[in-house]
């Protein structure tokens, strides 16, 4: 296993460190791939022959057989591709948006308000199946809810939310930036649609991400090429792509003992933060074991961030995507927390290179502040 | 997304192919290479290979078409199937052994693929609920796995004389991988075959067999000869297994007493007939991703980790069965593609002396009887508090577990395992839509609700037991002032499942009846 220098690093949700394997494969397939998978001469070819066994290649480790791996940048583009593309295909379609989405899905309650119903959360940031009944109705094309929130930690129950979907054949779009890589997944086993991930977050290099998607009902974002079957425009990342499938599989070999090793750690956080009066717990105790958000009253998240970036701790306040933000995390308020436990919130977030010892010094620092 | 044509494609570019389909899609390729463009469409998992289009001077190259179709979780809904051509059995392409005459049940995904256009006038299909006439003998309704199914054919086939008089060569297009026809003749699709001329006029008529003027002789091989030789591996003439690397450890014969009656037979009979080694088709049943769960892979899986078997398996690809052959230790390797076995008879016998010692016999079949006494005691007063429960209980921690949003609440309840399946899921999910759609003002104030409890959590097991809960089960509860009233448990829900307007009809019924108080 890598070494990483600073176990103080608590922001693995916002971006991971690549594994070494996969900036050398990155290099490797750089200098060996370098010709155009469009292009007709043989060195094209050969390009081509390589980006389809690679996509295969992370189709397979994901149990993922009967659908497609859509190339494209980050996980916001993922996103935004499925919105965009199913609402320009369908124009009367209308969204069902989880409140705890990611910003690159948010966005659309802003974009189509008129064709957007919201799926509330509870206060644990949980999606309660009654809601989800009751908010799917007739007229919804598009479900779109997170398989992990990236700011909470839920994890949702996408097989059972997906299953009803495919059933009233409801498309269904899964973002998968916080599960994917970071848990077992059995992806032949859930009916969605559409999955989107980001590459950086498990280990791969910056800009990679994509779409696992099971039909090409939308329309593309990017145009003036015909490559990925005509739905993303643009020359493959291929070099990218082999990072991810190295950082995947590097990822998939060590998950489960991680997420026992972060389980203790995060047991650990709880029981120490639980401690201290006025700490809120934000998010479901059995939740995804790498990530902690807690709110702390009468702080701003901005305070804590900076103060223990001083002490070399990296943590970051609600989405690290906010973190230009002073409004209170949308998420934690929906949650039904106030204003100033919103504005309060930070998030921790673990990985391959956390230790106890970290945590505990992390622990001593945040109640040192906190007292 | 659906490509209609794909000229002389590589494996991989097959690969893209099949996963760019819809469901049951069909995928036409044109080829030179007609052995090798099949070879590739079944390793990708297609099905219904069939060439449609035969290569000719004028136009060299083959036409197949193929269909998308293994994908998916397999559920038993009751359907059967038989081959109905002109051969005496037919090897599908997720190697389900069909015979002529025999319906055997098949799952609903394979039942899908036989609807599709290749296997028209091929496969009889027909549900559990069409009855059979008595006395019918040639329809037997039974299934066997790959494994007995090829034993059953050897049975049938062994004293089947081989003869390679009289013989045509016939092309077969497909769409099964094999055919075997009645004198034990092994038909390959996409390849000429040596028939005998008198079945020749029938497997032109009924399974599409093509026959051109000048084709060579080629040589006949028959299943009796294969079988005998190679065991049921003969039916996988392209099976190229890798060896599973397992740590290398000392054997525990010990742990032949912990494998079912079952697979302690088919060890014996390995044993005893001298078989270099067996194949088992089927996901290991603690494997959480398989689709087809065997206890005999599972059994066999535990003896290679004791070091008493070694296994050979091939990459699954799709949504394939794993395809698994086992061997005792040290008795199969593969070099240079090849693979090779010798029986290593002392093993062997200590293999067979520690089965002879773990077989119940003696004091330890009376131990298996009082342990049988001892089981059908506890299930008889299992049902009686059932029977007790069912009719009028008074319980009070089912309150206390539950806490119903009003004290005369009733509470359809799911009882689940932590680990969700596909079957709970689907439980729950047509449970809540048949709770919204007929009951939507009782949700609304709060006279009914929906609770799940967690079958394996050591905290819930009081209730558990007391209810005789053993697997997934509805069960409906009516509270009075916090005390269960009357309860019901739903076992037949547990079998309805997978039809989904039958569920929802019996669950409305049987609630209805509950909370209106008619007892069946």
């Amino acid at each position: 296993m890598q070494k990483y220098p600073d176990s103080r690093y608590f922001d693995y949700a916002a971006s991971s460190p690549p594994w070494q394997e996969a900036l050398d494969e990155y290099v490797k397939s750089s200098t060996i791939f370098f010709a155009n998978p469009s292009s007709q001469h043989r060195h094209g070819k050969e390009t081509k022959q390589e980006l389809l066994i690679l996509k295969k290649e992370f189709c397979d480790l994901l149990h993922f057989y009967d659908g497609r791996l859509l190339l494209c940048a980050s996980g916001s583009e993922a996103n935004n591709t499925i919105i965009e593309g199913h609402m320009r295909k369908f124009p009367e379609g209308k969204l069902l948006i989880a409140e705890d989405v990611h910003d690159s899905i948010w966005y659309a309650t802003d974009k189509y308000k008129k064709s957007v119903e919201v799926l509330k959360i509870n206060q644990n940031g949980e999606i309660q199946m009654d809601d989800f009944d009751r908010a799917l109705t007739n007229d919804i094309s598009l479900v779109c809810i997170n398989h992990v929130s990236n700011e909470t930690g839920t994890v949702h129950q996408v097989l059972e939310m997906a299953d009803i979907c495919a059933r009233r054949k409801i498309k269904i779009l899964i973002d998968g930036t916080q599960s994917l890589g970071h848990m077992a997944i059995n992806l032949d086993t859930i009916p969605f649609d559409y999955y989107s991930f980001s590459a950086h977050k498990f280990g791969g290099v910056k800009s990679t991400g994509g779409l696992l998607i099971r039909d090409d009902l939308f329309e593309p974002l990017i145009r003036g090429g015909k490559q990925e079957w005509d739905l993303r425009a643009g020359t493959e990342n291929i070099a990218g792509l082999s990072a991810m499938v190295v950082a995947l599989k590097k990822s998939l070999e060590c998950v489960e003992d991680e997420m026992e090793r972060l389980k203790a750690l995060k047991k650990l956080m709880l029981k120490q933060l639980k401690r201290l009066p006025n700490v809120l717990i934000n998010g479901p105790e059995n939740g995804s074991p790498r990530i902690l958000s807690v709110s702390i009253p009468g702080v701003t998240g901005r305070e804590l961030v900076a103060v223990l970036s001083h002490s070399g701790f990296a943590i970051s306040t609600g989405s690290a995507c906010h973190a230009n933000q002073l409004a209170p995390s949308r998420i934690i308020t929906a949650m039904g927390r106030s204003e100033p436990e919103a504005i309060g919130s930070i998030r921790i977030s673990m990985g391959i290179g956390t230790t106890e010892d970290a945590v505990k010094d992390l622990l001593k620092a945040l109640i040192d502040l906190i007292k | 997304m659906e490509p209609l044509y794909l000229n002389n494609p590589t494996f991989i570019e097959l690969d893209d192919a099949y996963r760019g389909l819809p469901k049951f899609g069909k995928i036409t390729v044109k080829t030179s290479n007609c052995e090798l463009s099949i070879y590739d469409l079944e390793k990708e998992g297609f099905v219904g290979i069939e060439v449609v289009g035969f290569a000719s001077e004028a136009y060299p190259d083959f036409t197949i078409r193929a269909f998308k179709g293994k994908h998916g979780p397999c559920h038993f809904t009751g359907g059967k199937a038989k081959y109905s051509g002109a051969a005496f059995a037919a090897l599908d392409d997720d190697n389900h052994l069909l015979f002529a005459d025999k319906y055997q049940v098949v799952c609903d995904k394979t039942s899908r693929i036989y609807a599709l256009p290749p296997y028209e006038d091929l496969i009889d299909c027909k549900e559990i609920s069409q009855q059979t006439k008595p006395g019918n003998s040639t329809i037997e309704e039974e299934s066997g796995d790959f494994e007995s199914n090829q034993s059953f054919l050897y049975n049938q086939l062994k004293d089947q004389k081989s003869n390679s008089e009289g013989r045509k060569s016939l092309f077969y297009p497909g769409p099964f991988r094999f055919l075997i026809l009645n004198d034990g003749t092994m038909v390959r699709r996409g390849k000429w075959n040596s028939i005998p001329q008198s079945m020749a006029g029938d497997l032109i008529r009924e399974d599409r067999f093509i026959y051109l003027e000048g084709k060579p002789e080629v040589r006949a091989a028959f299943f009796q000869e294969e079988y005998a030789q190679f065991g049921s591996s003969c039916l996988l003439d392209d099976f190229k297994p890798e060896a599973i690397d397992h740590p290398e450890i000392e054997t525990d014969f010990s742990k032949l007493a912990d494998v079912s009656d079952k697979f302690r037979t088919r060890l014996l009979s390995i044993i005893n007939n001298r078989k270099k080694h067996f194949i088992l088709i089927g996901n290991d049943a603690s494997d959480q991703f398989g689709c087809c769960p065997s206890e005999e892979v599972t059994d066999a899986n535990k003896l290679v980790k004791y070091g008493i078997l070694d296994a050979l398996a091939e990459p699954v690809q799709g949504d394939s069965c794993p395809v698994t052959m086992y061997a005792f230790k040290d008795e199969i390797s593969i070099n240079n593609d090849t693979l090779s076995s010798e029986i290593n008879n002392k093993f062997r016998k200590k293999v067979l002396s520690h089965l002879k010692n773990s077989s119940p016999s003696g004091w330890k079949k009376a131990i298996k009887w009082v342990l049988l006494i001892f089981i059908a005691v506890s299930l008889i007063l299992a049902a009686i508090r059932l029977y007790n429960m069912q009719n009028a209980v008074t319980e009070t921690s089912m309150y206390e577990l539950l806490e119903p949003a009003g004290k005369n609440q009733a509470l359809v309840v799911l009882f689940h395992n932590r680990k969700r399946c596909f079957q709970c899921t689907r439980m729950e999910n047509l449970t809540r839509e048949v709770l919204a759609k007929s009951y939507n003002n009782e949700l609304k104030n709060k006279s009914l609700g929906f609770e799940t409890i967690i079958i394996d959590d050591p905290a819930n097991f009081g209730i558990v037991n007391q209810y005789g809960i053993y697997g997934v089960t509805v069960v409906f509860v009516k509270f009075d002032q916090e005390e269960v009233v009357k309860s019901k448990v739903l076992t037949e829900a547990t079998n309805l499942y997978r039809d989904e307007p039958v569920y929802k009809n019996f669950l409305k019924k049987e609630l209805h009846q509950f909370l209106i108080g008619v007892d069946d």
